[in-house]
């Protein structure tokens, strides 16, 4: 059954690291869901290449040779390096037609007074004088059809929505100081696809080298985008998972041989490890689909929890000379190592009603391989294990060494109080000061020059403060559109009040079909209209002959409103990707902010409005991950009461009780407060750290608890703890050294947490024992 | 009135957008390299080459002007009358003054344009269409014959209108775009004077600027280019 769980894990297995798994649900679940959607929609998909060049004209050719030949890549969906003569036919065959659909977003304030009387005398001055300018010539070929300059306003329009940012040279996109060329391309899969992505930036780093290589060298490329950070993550995490694999398994199959002398306990010890992983992979995908490398670090974090079992096991029976076969002896320390995978799926069970997908994950994960590891040593290990163990000289001098200094313990047991009175001290000390960071980037290890990197290009293109934006949500485009409407109202208010330097909308290209109707309705409900303004036009010097009637220009029905739809079929696409996010059955329009002063103050002017977010990524997941922290801490103490029931149940004593359950909670507070005193800000991965020292902190104490009435096994719980430390240390203290901050934080809090546990649980037996046996 | 006063076609129309889409979005219409004949007059009669060279070897020039534009939208022609000025390697301001005060400044990097109450600026480098409006006349003073023959097929006469210092430059678009607004440039001169200027658009509307004072070794001081080469003098 084994073989064939491996089998499926071989064959489904599919590896994560989706940031968005750690971005609550519950009480902001719709911005929790809108935020996941952004993160797997067409923004975040996109990326922008900038090459760099000796010149302006270089860098055009350059980033278009790059874009052509991307362009062919079958993992790219899409790539805009410039506007062609398609993009500029398309714009006028969707604009010029719709003029006077787009005469102005104010349309009964603005063209009420630029249509009386006197706001047609000065459009026809304006026009006269456009004529007369430097660019006379192109203004006169619109003006007969277009004397109000509509369409010229609209072009305007999008030319300031670009914040001079980019420029065109050859019809290139390059940057504001001409020496990058610029390139968006879209990626087909999602930007957490890690496969996918690496062939994507493989592909653009070949690419690149064929364009360099032709242009005789001296090109740069720069690049930025969701999925260049989270393959950096990645392999970050692949890196750790692969690091800590090995050199833990190494150091523990040294352990198991320095220990047991022989290979045979090596790889029994493996049964309950392979068995644990392989179990709680095949759960883990067939319950998610694929599993996220945090999960995997901690799963494989469960080679120091799993092989436990089977160390106490070994221990147990190579140790004891009462002559017992490998069952008996397996039986005899049984209910210890049950109540002790109880106790640890009790702490373990706390995550699953984490708000995190990634937690439940981790939760579900672990608490089947437990289960399967105490399982597996249960009915996998007596049939394999030696008939008569051969004792070990190291493991007998041990035992015999631990056990007399337990009895020595119990006949001081005022110097043994002064363990947990030194722990209590540095607990006085250290928790007043413990100071817990909630903001997601201590969570994430972001690669410095990535971060600059991100932070040049995106200065070549965009003002935008990153992670800032409102989204709208609607049940469609036109009420999306509808509401967007009146969030660009509101937020050119903002500008205008100096709330707020700059945003990004799609109202730049597109209005809601209802705002686009009651501009056009301006020019056809005045009968008076064409002569009013061929009078104007006389009276400035024109010959209104020489026009077409503006009934024949503006009031004509022509095509209708533009609909988002539409711009999305034409060319002009790629202008309206950034902005629209198909969010479920609904969509949502995002408008990115660049300079707030102070988004309350935003979010207070568009409060009011339905399905609209003012959003703060950064400031939203580390209320969040606030919440969640405390919501975990509740969970983890109801959890230690319920550890305390299944304890108190099994020795229905308080003093022994105590004496299996306060060992682990003194060690986690004890290590949380060295933290505190180290200067260590702690976040959500230490309490997790936390939960994992309770549930094996629990199993010491209670393995310590369970040989009480039998002094001759004391010495060998004794030596199976401190194996079973040396293999947790070997495990956590390597995920300690992890360059990833969640790794970090969860392995020196795991390693300093069961350390301290290991040496808390003879204390606390000897403290608390009623009548201590000498 | 002939369909083509009364509107533009739909292909001109859609040509031009390209210009001023070029205005708002900075879109390039792309020019298709085409030899261009500078025309060698006889011998002792300048080139286009020399008369280039001479040009990029003037200190600076003033001169005044006077534009007549015959457009048939309107029922007589607009008349302005200014300054205009050129400061090497590529500045040029134009100053009207007469029917109402604007001022276009021109440099290497936009087009900046003021009526006294609004500014516009215009990036000329992202767009031949409005390169080569704004810039032809520049071109000319810079000596840029790379410039010139970017965007027209460049035909040079010398020697003309019995002196062999004159000389004619006209200057016809190469592309399409840029056809749909423009039919051709031409600058009459005289040494190193150019004494008129003449813009024929394609709709039939033409503009003739004549110039006089022209002193072409007019050196600006620091102070007189900062007051002169700005929008809002």
């Amino acid at each position: 059954m084994l073989a064939a769980l491996a089998l499926y894990v071989q064959a489904k297995l599919v590896v994560r690291s989706d940031i968005t798994d750690f971005l609550p649900e519950g009480p902001d679940r719709r911005v929790s869901q809108l935020l996941r959607q952004l993160a797997e929609s067409e923004i975040a998909r996109t990326m922008i290449l900038s090459v760099e060049a000796p010149d302006t004209h270089a860098a055009a050719h350059a980033s278009k040779a790059l874009g052509d030949e991307l362009a062919r890549n079958p993992d790219i969906a899409w790539v805009r390096s410039g506007a062609g003569p398609g993009v500029q036919s398309a714009a006028h065959d969707l604009y010029f037609s719709r003029r006077s659909y787009f005469a102005s977003d104010r349309p009964e304030q603005e063209l009420s007074s630029r249509l009386s009387n006197e706001g047609l005398r000065a459009s026809a001055a304006a026009l006269k004088a456009a004529l007369a300018g430097p660019l006379g010539p192109l203004v006169r070929a619109f003006a007969p059809a277009d004397p109000l300059l509509l369409f010229q306003t609209r072009m305007d329009r999008l030319r300031a929505a670009q914040d001079d940012a980019l420029h065109l040279e050859d019809e290139q996109l390059v940057s504001a100081d001409g020496r990058h060329g610029v390139v968006f391309l879209g990626t087909r899969a999602g930007p957490f696809e890690a496969q996918a992505q690496a062939r994507v930036v493989g592909a653009i780093d070949a690419a690149f080298d064929r364009v360099d290589r032709d242009a005789g060298g001296g090109l740069r490329l720069e690049s930025t985008g969701v999925n260049r950070f989270n393959l950096a993550a990645q392999q970050s995490i692949s890196d750790d998972i692969q690091r800590v694999s090995v050199v833990s398994t190494v150091g523990i199959v040294v352990l198991f041989l320095l220990v047991f002398r022989s290979v045979r306990y090596v790889a029994l010890g493996l049964i309950p490890l392979v068995a644990g992983t392989v179990c709680a992979m095949a759960a883990g995908l067939a319950l998610f689909g694929s599993i996220h490398g945090l999960t995997l670090v901690f799963g494989s974090s469960l080679i120091g929890v799993g092989i436990d079992y089977a160390e106490h096991y070994f221990v147990h029976y190579t140790v004891s000379r009462d002559g017992c076969d490998p069952e008996t002896s397996l039986l005899r320390i049984w209910p210890g190592l049950v109540l002790g995978a109880i106790t640890t799926v009790a702490g373990l069970v706390g995550l699953a009603w984490a708000s995190f997908p990634g937690l439940r994950e981790m939760a579900v994960f672990s608490t089947v391989g437990v289960l399967a590891a105490l399982l597996s040593t249960r009915w996998l290990l007596p049939p394999f294990m030696p008939k008569k163990p051969k004792p070990v000289r190291l493991q007998q001098k041990l035992s015999q060494v631990l056990g007399r200094a337990m009895i020595a313990m119990m006949r001081s047991r005022r110097a043994v109080l002064l363990l947990p009175i030194a722990g209590l001290i540095l607990c006085a000390l250290g928790v007043p000061r413990v100071h817990w960071v909630d903001d997601v980037s201590a969570l994430i290890a972001v690669d410095p020059a990535l971060a600059a990197e991100d932070v040049r290009v995106q200065s070549r293109v965009q003002r935008a403060d990153p992670g800032r934006f409102v989204a709208v949500v609607g049940r469609d485009d036109e009420e999306a559109l509808a509401k967007n409407d009146e969030v660009v109202s509101r937020l050119r208010a903002a500008v205008s009040a100096g709330e707020l330097e700059t945003f990004h909308s799609v109202h730049d290209l597109v209005w809601s079909a209802d705002l686009q109707r009651r501009s056009h309705v301006m020019f056809t409900r005045d009968p008076t209209l064409s002569t009013r303004f061929e009078a104007a036009l006389a009276d400035e010097g024109f010959v209104p002959s020489a026009f077409r009637s503006l009934g024949e220009s503006y009031a004509a029905a022509g095509p209708g409103p533009l609909t988002l739809e539409d711009l999305r079929q034409s060319p002009l696409a790629d202008f309206v990707r950034p902005f629209r996010v198909a969010a479920g059955s609904d969509v949502a329009l995002v408008t990115t902010l660049g300079g707030v002063r102070d988004l309350a103050t935003i979010a207070a002017r568009l409060g009011d409005l339905h399905d609209v977010f003012v959003l703060d990524q950064r400031a939203f997941l580390q209320d969040a991950y606030g919440r969640i922290r405390t919501r975990t801490l509740e969970m983890i103490a109801v959890g230690l009461v319920v550890v305390f029931l299944i304890v108190h149940l099994r020795y229905r004593r308080v003093r022994l009780s105590l004496a299996a359950f306060l060992p682990a909670v003194l060690a986690v507070a004890t290590t949380l407060a060295l933290l505190a005193l180290l200067g260590t800000p702690l976040n959500l991965m230490h309490l997790v750290g936390v939960l994992m020292v309770l549930s094996m902190g629990a199993d010491y104490a209670i393995f310590v608890v369970e040989s009480r009435d039998h002094p001759e096994e004391l010495g060998a719980t004794l030596v199976s703890l401190i194996v079973a430390m040396l293999s947790t240390v070997l495990s956590f203290g390597l995920l300690g050294m992890s360059r990833n901050p969640a790794l970090a934080a969860l392995g020196i809090t795991a390693g300093l947490g069961t350390l301290l546990s290991v040496v808390f649980a003879p204390a606390a037996l000897v403290l608390l024992r009623e009548r201590p046996s000498e | 009135m002939s369909p083509s006063k009364r509107g533009p076609s739909v292909s001109r129309s859609r040509l031009a957008a390209v210009g001023v889409l070029a205005m708002a979005l900075g879109v390039a219409v792309p020019a298709r390299a085409r030899d261009g004949g500078a025309q060698v007059g006889p011998q002792g009669v300048v080139t286009l080459d020399e008369l280039l060279a001479r040009f990029r070897s003037i200190p600076g020039l003033f001169a005044r002007y006077r534009e007549d534009k015959h457009i048939a939208l309107l029922a007589e022609p607009i008349v302005s009358e200014g300054t205009v000025h050129y400061a090497p390697p590529r500045r040029m301001a134009r100053h009207t003054r007469t029917p109402s005060p604007s001022h276009v400044v021109l440099d290497a990097e936009a087009l900046r344009f003021s009526d006294g109450t609004t500014t516009r600026q215009i990036d000329v480098g992202a767009s031949p269409v409005v390169r080569a409006l704004a810039e032809s006349f520049l071109d000319v003073l810079a000596g840029d014959r790379a410039g010139l023959e970017r965007s027209f097929v460049v035909d040079f006469h010398a020697g003309g209108a019995n002196r062999a210092t004159s000389w004619r430059l006209a200057l016809v678009p190469r592309t399409p775009a840029l056809l749909a607004v423009l039919t051709e440039i031409d600058f009459d001169g005289d040494g190193l004077v150019v004494s008129r200027m003449r813009i024929r658009e394609a709709s039939g509307d033409e503009g003739v600027t004549t110039f006089s004072d022209v002193d072409v070794a007019h050196r600006y001081s620091p102070e007189e280019a900062a007051r002169t080469f700005r929008v809002d003098p």
